[in-house]
């Protein structure tokens, strides 16, 4: 089971911070977010910052980026400003 | 068309008179930091003292302030740097902007120094100056309180009264914050600057405009990042993603990733503290935060703000970087540079080479030291000259964290190369939004991009800094250009194929950015809504701008701006970082960890059509339409 | 033109009060004058007026009061409005203000008229408004 926490609004509308789930990549997280909570948040989750143990799956293999059994998933919502 | 109406004011004798811009500046530099760098530079000699009462201190406003376009409220200010002693311009969205033209002028030209504290007062189309001894030694609030309620104000705070070199200059709760332009205030005797009036901004398609605004303030309310990110977090949202991005700086740019990052993140803030989201008057978008400090409800921290007021001097106390904030505002003094002198006179107190009193496990102590800064007193106030000065006294100059003296934003650059090329070489010095800001390309954004290679960075720093300098000529918010990148990609995700394909993509472009500038008045004929701006500004003014003319103001701006530079004594040895930036690596097991800044200058250099010593060549000066410098 | 103040004036200060940008002045009792410069055309001091001595828009049209329920009022279209605020700064009375997030998080917030008693009518805000958010409604129509 790997831990996944979510930050901000995300966070809000899971109703935690943290949780483990279960998937061998990010795409499999993300169903398993979708099916738990509900079309929203896989919605949100999907359109946030990904990491796997800290490292951005945007520069790994996206979607397809293997998450192992004790790995870290954050969802960080993706902001601008300057 | 109607062409920009300025007023001199000589502050020495209280004389002033009106001057009307020539049809062929206002269509070459629109206004607000490009038509003031153009000023600037033919109005003052060479070799002043910033701080001397023959320098000029221009104030004026782009021709979209007051039109009712999205985020048009932005002002600017344009003087001799006081940290660097090239240009400055500072830029604010406080509503002292629309109501100075109102008030019948869209720019003054201040110089000389009032015999006593005084304020200019601006109403339908008069001017006339006001001793304010009553004003002395007030905080930007109680001052702006004191002054009547209607009036457009921009005021000094004590900081800016005793000379500190990075004082800011305020108007209602916004500030003009970079390069000192509360010093320049306060050397004049100058506390207040007022105005009001009823004068009405004629547009020369007034029903075109406002089917315009309407379509392009419909486009930012729907854009995922103009529409909801920035409302929801603000740019304090940027921390998270900063952290794990390795560019949020800490503990003196030494690290880019914080351990207690969560403790001030823009989630932590818009969940524990945020009362509401506000924004400057004209604006769609509403980044503002609201807090409460001490019970009473002021604006919140920006991104830089809580960078390097936390992270960056290792102080993870949410309340005590609100109340940092707020406090520097009542004194009028820039966050990021006190913020990044502090972090930089730890660092020499803890390296024995100085002792300024400061007491690093004790962030509360902070208060106290930003006080003391602001009134000079003590060995903390020695930090109110800026990090540079105090490295020429004390050494260390390869951990003063500026450039050029301008202490850097809140970016660690040695994970996001591109934005350090932009640090070394924005004309006014280590800023974020003057140097392109690549790291929402490389970095901190949707986009997912090499950050560590020097490849086609030059190309896209001389894109965005060009692009940025036009929107604030025109007196347009800089977030307004964020709505370029396009929102489907939100909607795909950062870890999408499009969004990696983006980043490559822009990085592949190189050739043709990097070529683009020769053509560029004619290469872009065209206006559309993905830069909304030219069309806006057309409609408005009855020019005929279109996306490539627009550009082109950015650059002849930015040319214009270097060779102020140049003539005051800077040479391309001051596009410079310091030696933590570009020798030691931020991560010793990756040697690609540093800013490889002799990699990229040159390539920057030829884009801009500059010789190898950075100088602005005849014939691109010729394409642009910018006369010569006159030799010596 | 701008609006004038004739003869007719009784120095009741009204109009003084009443005037959204300040373009009046003078003393109780005493013919008052209106800044030409400054005079938006709104028609407020008009409508207030006991003695009909505004003269304008047009030379020779004096003013007639008119009683306050009949002033007209903005109407802000929520479905355009951004929550800008150029309407806020543009009041002289202080009548509008932006709306309070309705729960946590809540981005959907708008102009409205807070103070409705303090409104002359002068439709300075809608005016000010870039996209035509704000309708001038009942009341004659300025």
């Amino acid at each position: 089971m790997a831990t996944v926490r979510y930050h901000g609004r995300l966070a809000e509308l899971t109703g935690c911070r943290e949780e483990s789930l279960d998937g061998a990549n990010v795409s499999k997280v993300l169903d398993q977010i979708k099916k738990r909570h509900g079309a929203e948040a896989g919605k949100l989750a999907k359109r946030s910052h990904i990491l796997v143990d800290k490292r951005s799956a945007g520069a790994e293999k996206g979607f397809r980026t293997p998450v192992g059994v004790d790995s870290t998933v954050e969802f960080i919502p993706v902001c601008g400003g300057g | 068309m109607i062409l920009p109406v300025y007023a001199q004011v000589d502050l020495t004798n209280g004389r002033w008179r009106k001057c009307t811009i020539s049809a062929k500046l206002f269509e070459q530099y629109l206004g607000g930091k490009a038509l003031g760098a153009r000023l600037l530079t033919d109005l003052t000699p060479a070799g002043l003292d910033p701080l001397s009462p023959e320098a000029m201190l221009i104030v004026n406003t782009g021709p979209m302030n007051d039109t009712g376009a999205p985020s048009s409220s932005r002002f600017n200010m344009t003087f001799k740097n006081v940290l660097t002693g090239g240009i400055a311009s500072s830029n604010c969205g406080g509503p002292f902007g629309m109501l100075l033209k109102k008030a019948g002028f869209d720019g003054l030209i201040l110089c000389g120094k009032a015999p006593e504290l005084s304020m200019v007062v601006v109403e339908d189309g008069k001017i006339r100056i006001e001793p304010c001894p009553q004003l002395q030694g007030l905080d930007t609030e109680r001052t702006q309180e004191e002054l009547p309620e209607r009036y457009g104000k921009l005021v000094i705070g004590p900081a800016g009264e005793n000379g500190v070199r990075f004082a800011c200059a305020a108007s209602g709760e916004r500030v003009a914050g970079r390069c000192g332009a509360g010093a320049v205030m306060g050397s004049k005797n100058l506390k207040a600057v007022i105005a009001f009036g009823t004068r009405e901004v004629v547009k020369a398609d007034p029903e075109g405009f406002e089917a315009h605004t309407r379509k392009w303030v419909k486009l930012l309310k729907k854009h995922p990042m103009t529409g909801d990110s920035l409302p929801r977090y603000g740019s304090a949202g940027l921390v998270s993603k900063a952290n794990a991005s390795g560019v949020l700086p800490t503990r003196n740019f030494t690290r880019g990733r914080y351990e207690h990052y969560e403790d001030v993140s823009g989630e932590t803030l818009a969940d524990t503290k945020l009362t509401r989201n506000s924004g400057c008057v004209s604006c769609p978008i509403r980044c503002e935060r609201r807090v409460k400090v001490k019970g009473k409800d002021v604006k919140g921290p920006e991104y830089e703000t809580l960078g390097l007021f936390g992270p960056n001097v290792e102080n993870n106390n949410l309340d005590l970087i609100n109340e940092l904030n707020y406090q520097c505002d009542l004194l009028g003094m820039d966050t990021i540079s006190l913020a990044g002198t502090i972090a930089f006179a730890m660092e020499l107190q803890e390296k024995g080479m100085g002792d300024f009193g400061l007491k690093p496990d004790q962030p509360d102590d902070l208060l106290r030291v930003v006080e003391d800064v602001a009134y000079r007193r003590g060995p903390a106030g020695e930090l109110a000259v800026g990090s540079k000065v105090l490295s020429e006294k004390y050494g260390g100059a390869d951990f003063a964290i500026h450039s050029k003296g301008l202490e850097l934003a809140s970016y660690e650059p040695r994970r996001s190369v591109g934005m350090g090329l932009g640090y070394a070489t924005a004309n006014r010095g280590g800023c974020h939004l003057n140097g392109g800001y690549l790291a929402l390309l490389e970095s901190v954004g949707v986009i997912s991009m090499d950050a560590q290679t020097p490849k086609g960075k030059p190309e896209l720093t001389v894109f965005f800094q060009n692009g940025m300098e036009a929107a604030s000529a025109a007196g347009f918010c800089l977030f307004t250009m964020q709505a370029m990148i396009p929102g489907i990609l939100f909607h795909f995700g950062p870890a999408s194929f499009a969004c990696r394909a983006a980043g490559t993509g822009l990085l592949a472009a190189r050739p043709v950015l990097g070529q683009i500038w020769k053509f560029m008045p004619w290469a872009m004929p065209i206006n559309c809504m993905l830069v909304p701006h030219s069309k806006s500004i057309a409609l408005a003014t009855g020019l005929p701008m279109t996306i490539g003319k627009f550009f082109t103001v950015g650059e002849r701006s930015y040319n214009v701006e270097r060779l102020y530079n140049l003539r005051e004594g800077l040479t391309a040895a001051d596009d410079a970082l310091p030696g933590r930036l570009t020798k030691t690596p931020q991560d010793l097991d990756r040697p690609d960890t540093v800013v490889p800044l002799d990699q990229m200058l040159p390539v920057y250099y030829k884009v801009r059509g500059w010789d190898a010593n950075g100088v602005p060549t005849a014939k691109r000066l010729k394409h642009l339409g910018i006369p010569l410098p006159k030799e010596g | 033109m701008p609006y004038q103040i004739t003869q007719d004036c009784i120095g009741c200060t009204l109009c003084a009060k009443n005037c959204p940008v300040g373009a009046i002045a003078g003393v109780v009792k005493q013919v008052h004058t209106i800044d030409p410069i400054r005079c938006t055309q709104c028609g407020v001091c008009g409508r207030v007026c006991p003695r009909g001595a505004i003269e304008g828009p047009l030379p020779g049209l004096c003013s007639q009061k008119v009683p306050k329920d009949q002033w007209p009022k903005p109407h802000v279209d929520t479905s355009l409005c951004t929550a800008c605020s150029m309407c806020v700064l543009a009041c002289g009375f202080h009548c509008l203000s932006i709306s309070l997030p309705r729960e946590k998080g809540d981005l959907a917030v708008f102009a409205q008229l807070s103070a409705p008693e303090k409104c002359v009518g002068c439709g300075l805000c809608a005016k000010a408004c870039g996209i035509g958010a704000i309708t001038m409604e009942g009341g004659e129509a300025v």
